[in-house]
């Protein structure tokens, strides 16, 4: 029974009753408390109790323990002589429980089940994302280190642990702590947000997973038609989890990023990242794309801007592809993603020189043009999807 | 009897007042509908809701 229960993942967490629970609970507590500093205890109260839900006491007490030594350490890495080595033993620890959780056949040796099984748990790729926006935040002084309740809140949020969104901590440090209070209006609108959620999770999501996805194990024209369904079904299933995410934290008056805004509808793949899982690709931006892309310019004098965009996408994609799973589909996965972004940088680049300013508005207004490049890009979210999926 | 409750509804759905009451019960029916479809479909899976809800 032990096992049973503690082998299930952050997405499986919100189908069960525990879960919702616990949402009941915050909602109840959270939605008539107007005092900032009971509202933050009062949060950071019903997260660890999520956890104390989830968890089994030993794992439980590790993984508190481990968010108060990210909230001591973090604290050090704000004071001017120890800041590097804080850093430092911040990251490195970061690291290497995103190895032991991403890269089971590297560290397979010493780590026990559990450890894999708790930071799956607790969604810990969210997590390790989230300590690298809090440590980067805090090591270049753009805001100070968190108090213990935040330090909770912004690290294990329930809600956010399932699939994200993986929330800025320069959005989260600059939230109200006193929302205005919950409307009737508001509250029906994100009661539908997170039943739609649910609904396009399980119910469409489900559906057409039971209908027409076979994992491509089939061949001929079924495996085409199945890869669309995929991402169709990838979409639901995803944006499914982020609907819950936005719909609970909207009634709890907590900030909660939107991650989707009608991603088959991107005519590149620029554009398909500006739209799909937006907060992961806004991360992306922050911490790998920008500084890449600007060592570079400097290292280059800022003679070949494509090439260091070039160098930044491809680099950016693969480790986002390996931060999906350590595998090599994924390493594959996020290599087309990279080709498709280098591929768009290019076309935009080249068909601005000679079409000139006005020419490319008359590009993007015409009809067809957009029509055929939404499908094109469609088709190529598609293809890359299928790596992740098909048995090699 | 019917025929006068059915004007009056009418009435009352045309005013504005009414339209937006209208339109509030139909949200309220359908999140009720996707949270009933939900619990329902969830009770037949094995996968999910396992633990008994």
């Amino acid at each position: 029974v032990r096992r049973n229960v503690l082998v299930l993942d952050q997405v499986a967490q919100v189908a069960t009753p525990k879960f919702w629970i616990i949402f009941s609970l915050a909602v109840l507590s959270l939605v008539p408390l107007r005092v900032a500093w009971l509202r933050q205890w009062l949060w950071a109260v019903i997260n660890v109790l999520f956890l104390k839900v989830i968890l089994f006491r030993r794992e439980f007490v590790l993984t508190v323990a481990a968010v108060f030594v990210v909230y001591a350490v973090v604290k050090v890495v704000s004071l001017k002589p120890w800041r590097i080595i804080a850093t430092i033993v911040l990251a490195a620890g970061n690291l290497t429980l995103f190895l032991i959780h991403k890269f089971p056949a590297l560290t397979s040796s010493g780590h026990p089940t559990t450890m894999r099984a708790v930071l799956s748990a607790i969604g810990f790729s969210y997590v390790a994302l989230r300590m690298v926006d809090l440590l980067r935040s805090v090591f270049e002084g753009r805001h100070s280190p968190p108090t213990l309740p935040s330090t909770i809140n912004y690290l294990v949020p329930f809600h956010m642990l399932a699939a994200g969104p993986i929330q800025s901590f320069d959005d989260f440090a600059t939230q109200s702590l006193a929302p205005p209070a919950l409307t009737v209006h508001k509250a029906l609108h994100f009661t539908e947000r997170m039943s739609w959620g649910l609904f396009k999770k399980f119910v469409i999501a489900s559906a057409l997973q039971k209908l027409f996805l076979t994992g491509f194990r089939v061949h001929g024209w079924y495996f085409l038609i199945e890869a669309q369904v995929f991402y169709i079904w990838l979409y639901l299933d995803f944006s499914g989890l982020s609907d819950i995410a936005v719909g609970i934290g909207g009634l709890l008056g907590l900030q909660t990023p939107e991650n989707f805004n009608h991603p088959y509808l991107a005519r590149n793949m620029i554009n398909f990242w500006e739209r799909w899982h937006i907060s992961l690709s806004q991360f992306i931006r922050r911490h790998l794309y920008i500084p890449i892309q600007l060592g570079l310019m400097r290292q280059t004098a800022g003679r070949m801007p494509l090439w260091c965009s070039t160098v930044a996408f491809t680099a950016s994609f693969a480790l986002c592809g390996l931060w999906h799973a350590g595998t090599l589909r994924f390493l594959i996965w996020g290599l087309l993603n990279a080709f498709g972004l280098v591929v768009t940088n290019f076309y935009r680049h080249y068909l601005t020189l000679y079409l000139g300013a006005k020419g490319i508005k008359r590009y993007l207004a015409n009809r067809s043009v957009r029509i055929l490049a939404t499908v094109v890009t469609f088709e190529f979210v598609v293809f890359s999807l299928v790596f992740i999926e098909v048995p090699l | 009897m019917m025929g006068s409750t059915g004007t009056r509804l009418q009435e009352w759905s045309r005013s504005e007042e009414g339209a937006s009451r209208a339109w509030l019960l139909v949200r309220i029916v359908w999140v009720a509908a996707q949270l009933v479809c939900v619990y329902w479909l969830a009770r037949q899976s094995e996968l999910f809701f396992y633990q008994g809800f």
